[in-house]
């Protein structure tokens, strides 16, 4: 290895070895240190390299905290810096951009990393992840009212509506939706106990919405973002549904006239 | 003493006093287009991201004269330079029209991991080949200088043979790049490794200087860390002063970067440049949207 590569190497690794395994003894960092870094007049080499190493860790937890404020409340402090550090040691980033450094976490937290709370802490991280891909996502033309009361139902069959990028329809195991509302606004909480709740999670010009759905709805919204063709979305929610037809019907009027109105379709594309 | 302010190497113009464009002060800019002569955007920022920001650049740059300053290119790793990286540079410099593209003499990670951080080079003639041929890569590819900002650093290495301004201007020279010259980071790196930061700045090749940064900093009593808040320091702008007498001025940019105040308090920061520095006032909207374009 050449004298920058070598050097390179071993920086980066008194950098993060702190957080990502068991740290070397004072006197062994003190001695790797001074073969690499001068003292100054105030800071021994590895008081010098310490400074690098704390930033390292402080920075990516903020960004972390950030981006999942409603878990890491939820967690708590301490909790919250442990999940970091063990999901950094998993997925340490490797992209110029922070954009993604969290985008495992929901992941994260399904596998076996242990944490009270873990499931709540799961379903409220993958709402908080929908949201921030759905912030970052591109800028799509958005499909009017107009456009689509000049579908023909009779084409239904072989039309898909597309939606927006960055558009999620999710089913959660808590009120996911309620208690990300309640964290971020200081509010009181919910129930946090088990309930299944289903949510679509959008960007409308520059503001990323949550919505509630009813089952039937979450099945058809979830259909058509899948890609199925209009009619075979909507047969995904009437399955799924055992009351009035009409009621159905109605809701599924209701429903579409807001999800149009709310820019949730990018375009209309035949099979 | 006085001095014959030092020839650009480069064509390319002095925008006057400019400031950082962070996302507290989104609205407020595009709303009001405020009196600052030039926006300096964080590259990474606008790059891999659609919604708000895309829009965000394309309005501000209608407006007002953008430079692109990066912190990913991780010029000193000994990792291969990241083409696709590169790539989406070169497309955000053509889309925002940036009047140059610069980043930092550092490195951010090896082995295909990104600390985020701008982690110093140890100033070696080993580094030095390095760095250079890396800088020449990156300017086949874009295709225009690019500008290299000297570092603050909290760690010299034992393995160092030259001082930090041998090592910018023998870089500036052998890869025929700009500098961008931080003049905070000059101060805080002599505090933290005892050097006069005079003796740096007489060893800056000026005429290869394109831009200054400002700053403020936080002085933790054992050592200085550049933090990006608050007011600069008055030595800070004396350096500033220094270097515009060494330059004859040049683009000047007020960095705030953490608990970032209204865009007003930033914009009063960075104009202390005309009282410290005689640089010129910031030209008017007219003229501005007139000299936005290329």
């Amino acid at each position: 290895m050449k004298p920058l590569e070598a050097l390179e190497h071993w920086l980066q690794g008194e950098i993060v070895r702190p957080h990502e395994s068991r740290s070397k003894s004072r006197a062994e960092r003190d001695a790797s240190a001074a073969l690499h870094v001068k003292p100054s007049r105030t800071l021994s080499p590895a008081q010098r390299v310490e400074i690098y190493s704390d930033m390292y860790f402080e920075r990516l937890v903020e960004i972390l905290s950030e981006e999942y404020s409603a878990v890491c409340s939820l967690a708590g402090h301490d909790d919250f810096r442990r999940m970091a550090r063990a999901y950094l040691r998993e997925h340490p980033s490797r992209h110029w951009s922070l954009n993604n450094l969290g985008r495992k976490l929901p992941e994260f937290l399904a596998g076996k990393f242990r944490i009270s709370r873990k499931a709540l802490l799961h379903d409220i991280a993958r709402m908080e992840c929908a949201m921030s891909i759905a912030f970052d996502a591109e800028i799509d033309t958005v499909l009017t009212s107009d456009a689509v009361g000049r579908l023909d139902p009779a084409d239904f069959a072989t039309q898909r509506l597309v939606c927006v990028s960055g558009l999620s329809v999710a089913s959660y195991d808590h009120a996911a939706n309620s208690i990300v509302r309640a964290v971020r606004q200081s509010e009181d909480l919910p129930s946090l106990d088990r309930r299944r709740t289903f949510t679509v999670v959008w960007r409308k010009e520059w503001t990323v919405w949550r919505l509630d759905l009813t089952e039937p709805m979450y099945h058809i919204l979830a259909a058509l973002a899948r890609g199925l063709p209009i009619s075979a979305a909507i047969a995904e929610g009437t399955r799924r549904f055992h009351g009035d037809p009409a009621e159905l019907q109605a809701e599924i009027s209701r429903s579409f006239g807001e999800w149009i109105t709310e820019g949730m379709f990018a375009s209309v594309e035949k099979e | 003493m006085k001095h014959t302010p030092a020839k650009p190497r480069f064509d390319l113009p002095n925008l006057g006093v400019g400031v950082g464009l962070r996302t507290v002060h989104y609205t407020h800019v595009v709303e009001t287009l405020p009196e600052v002569d030039w926006f300096e955007i964080i590259s990474e920022n606008f790059m891999d991201v659609g919604g708000r920001p895309q829009w965000i650049l394309e309005q501000v740059a209608a407006h007002y004269p953008i430079v692109m300053h990066g912190v990913s290119l991780s010029i000193g790793s000994v990792d291969p330079l990241d083409r696709d990286y590169l790539t989406k540079l070169a497309t955000l410099a053509q889309k925002s029209k940036a009047r140059w593209v610069s980043d930092h003499l550092c490195w951010t990670g090896v082995a295909h991991r990104n600390l985020h951080d701008l982690l110093p080079l140890p100033y070696t003639e080993d580094c030095l080949r390095h760095v250079v041929a890396r800088i020449r890569q990156v300017q086949d590819i874009l295709e225009r200088p690019l500008v290299i900002e000297n570092p603050s650093s909290y760690a010299e290495f034992t393995s160092t043979t030259m001082s930090e301004w041998e090592f910018l201007a023998r870089m500036a020279e052998d890869a025929d790049c700009g500098l961008l010259l931080d003049v905070n980071n000059v101060f805080v790196s002599s505090f933290n490794h005892a050097f006069d930061p005079y003796e740096y700045l007489a060893g800056i090749p000026m005429e290869r200087v394109v831009q200054f940064h400002v700053a403020g900093h936080t002085h933790k009593g054992t050592h200085i860390l550049d933090t990006h808040t608050g007011q600069a320091v008055e030595e800070v702008w004396r350096l500033c002063e220094r270097a515009c007498e060494l330059t004859g001025g040049r683009s000047l940019l007020y960095e705030w970067d953490e608990d970032i105040p209204a865009l007003d308090v930033v914009v009063a920061e960075a104009q202390k440049a005309h009282a410290f520095t005689g640089m010129k006032r910031p030209v008017k909207t007219a003229q501005r949207l007139e000299s936005a374009q290329p």
